[in-house]
């Protein structure tokens, strides 16, 4: 065993490193987001759109300062708020789970709040007073429902890793036949509908619903904060989580409900997007390593910067048109997982 | 001192452990030895509160709740962590997990490394814990129990895949410890020669229940090795002055009963 000594202060270096990388992806997100707000299908002057963004009752006229301010912003905002929700989501999911391929997906929320949305669609049904809300309102209660099956099972049978997974992987499955189902009864017109939101997009995002889903992703983040350092331990496996202190079937108890209401949160009005939640938790952990205090925000801020990213991409894939947002993020996610594989530890994934 | 009374262990219907008593010194190491399967890992797991028993566990005269052990007893379970990209520092810092905040305290990060020292691992405090070997990996899991500075600690065969070197290690810092700061540590081991040379006391389960108890020139004897282990053994002075296990034969075959 070497047994050289270190007279650097305590966690310096890495400390310093991880900061830094979490400096670096932070101001790459900055740009990302500015560029998100300045490309656009109606190809306005980017200076005009400095202008409305900085001072709205300037002269850029009200047609830019209208589409800056009610389409513009509130999209590129809204993918800042999915892709950390589904990045927070992905990395709990990883962390309780104690499995790199887990995701929002494994466990099926997404795939029954595809099918909640789905299915209002195609029988047409408005709740009272607040018809837009409709969709979103359906997405997260069949979300919501998932969560519940898999939690019921797990209580059944115990809260492990193994029993979660097994139950999220049949509730994917079961929302995914139904969701078949409801397209194979649809419609052509109203088929068409349902693929769209199913496709995941961010014309769906308004000023509204960034408050919605913002405050979920902070509500979620302020109650994942006292945890941090529990869900670190859990890392070292459940026994020895357990001798440090932590009440692991509880805490896993409570991050899968957090982690439900973040994905619900996330998809509910923008339909559903994936690979974000698998890739951005592994692109943080290899920069940062592992302690959930700088976990969080880097899976956060991977998870922001590989859905404005899409964004980006969906603008300029089809000039004059915005592809739906969640067909790019594969497209983004996959040379990202590739180069994962080819060039990652082993040990980060 | 550190009491067990009439602790009782199950899985599925099945009885483990069958009334288990004992008392712990402070500053005693003792050594839960017998065959694989005989309860020693369930009993140590029971005493720390991680698994469901019946009895009771006593710090002195007080029988303690679930949670007062969880703070007061630091279990070091079997080699973990090989696959955690972790830093040792990291690793050792989470034994004061109850103490840990959103900053981490200089004073905190320094006792850590302190807590390092001890096994002469401070370089590899930034190093990834599943980079480490299997015996580096043990040392540093001892360092972050013993930098918890419990009453009581737990091992559950703390030597197992360790080389010769790093057994020797891990075994006398533990003693050291106990000395030094009236720490009770009870460990499960398979060894009979490094139990008889560094634990104080040894006791001997055999069927989920005590066979033997007492001080290792009392109860290392080659009566008692056939009884629990069904071996012909030679127990002899060893260089060191402790006694020297050497199994001769097994006296039936697998299965045999």
């Amino acid at each position: 065993m070497t047994t050289t000594t270190n007279s650097a202060p305590a966690g310096v270096s890495f400390a310093s490193r991880r900061l830094l990388w979490l400096g670096a992806i932070s101001t790459l997100l900055g740009f990302a987001i500015l560029a998100d707000i300045l490309i656009g299908p109606a190809f306005l002057n980017v200076f005009d759109v400095l202008a409305a963004l900085v001072n709205p009752s300037g002269a850029s006229g009200p047609m830019v300062v209208t589409i800056v301010h009610a389409i513009r912003l509130p999209m590129t905002l809204m993918a800042l708020i999915v892709g950390a929700s589904l990045g927070i989501a992905g990395v709990q999911m990883q962390t309780i789970l104690g499995n790199p391929l887990a995701s929002p997906y494994t466990l099926g929320f997404s795939a029954a709040a595809g099918f909640g949305a789905a299915i209002t669609i195609l029988f047409g049904w408005q709740l009272p007073l607040i018809p837009q809300m409709t969709v979103p309102v359906a997405a997260f209660a069949a979300a919501s429902v998932a969560c519940l099956m898999v939690y019921g099972l797990a209580h059944i049978r115990g809260v492990t890793a193994e029993v979660m997974v097994l139950a999220g992987i049949a509730t994917l499955f079961l929302f995914q036949s139904l969701q078949s189902l409801v397209q194979y009864l649809a419609a052509p017109e109203v088929l068409q509908e349902i693929v769209f939101w199913l496709f995941g997009s961010m014309l769906k995002a308004s000023w509204f619903s960034v408050w919605v889903s913002g405050s979920v992703l902070l509500f979620c983040l302020a109650l994942l904060i006292p945890d941090m350092w529990k869900l670190t331990a859990l890392r070292l496996g459940d026994e020895r989580a357990a001798s440090l202190g932590v009440h692991v079937p509880r805490l896993r108890r409570r991050v899968f409900f957090i982690v439900s209401l973040l994905t619900a949160g996330a998809v509910a009005f923008v339909g559903t997007i994936g690979f974000v939640g698998l890739v951005a938790p592994h692109l943080a952990r290899m920069l940062v390593g592992e302690d959930q205090r700088i976990l969080i925000p880097a899976s956060a801020i991977f998870g922001g910067l590989l859905m404005v990213g899409a964004s980006i991409a969906s603008k300029l894939l089809s000039p004059g048109a915005v592809v739906p947002v969640g067909i790019v993020t594969a497209l983004v996610g996959v040379p990202f997982l590739f180069a994962l594989i080819l060039t990652g530890k082993r040990r980060h994934w | 001192m550190l009491g067990i009374e009439n602790i009782n262990v199950g899985y599925d219907g099945t009885a483990v452990l069958h009334a288990i008593n004992a008392q712990f010194q402070p500053g005693t190491l003792t050594a839960l030895v017998g065959p694989n399967g005989t309860g020693k890992s369930s009993l140590l797991k029971a005493m720390a509160g991680l698994i469901p028993s019946k009895g009771a566990v006593k710090l002195g005269d007080t029988p303690m709740t679930n949670s007062e052990r969880l703070k007061t007893i630091a279990y070091m379970p079997q080699d973990t962590g090989a696959q955690s990209s972790l830093t040792v520092l990291e690793v050792v810092l989470l034994g004061r997990l109850r103490s840990l905040g959103l900053r981490v305290g200089d004073d905190i990060k320094a006792q850590a490394v302190t807590a390092l020292e001890r096994f002469r691992l401070q370089a590899f405090q930034d190093r990834a814990i599943g980079a480490l070997s299997g015996g580096q990996r043990q040392l540093v899991f001892l360092a972050q129990s013993l930098f918890r500075s419990p009453d009581v600690l737990l091992l559950d065969e703390p030597t197992a895949a360790l080389d010769l070197r790093h057994q020797l290690i891990v075994l006398e810092r533990i003693v050291e410890t106990c000395h030094a700061s009236g720490m009770i540590a009870v460990a499960a081991m398979h060894d009979l020669t490094l139990a008889a040379r560094f634990a104080d006391r040894i006791i001997f389960l055999h069927d989920g229940q005590v066979a033997a108890d007492g001080p290792p020139a009392k109860v290392l004897t080659p009566a008692i090795l056939e009884q629990v282990y069904r071996v012909a053994a030679e127990v002899q002075p060893g260089p060191s002055g402790a006694l020297h296990v050497s199994p001769v034969r097994a006296l039936d075959s697998i299965g045999a009963g």
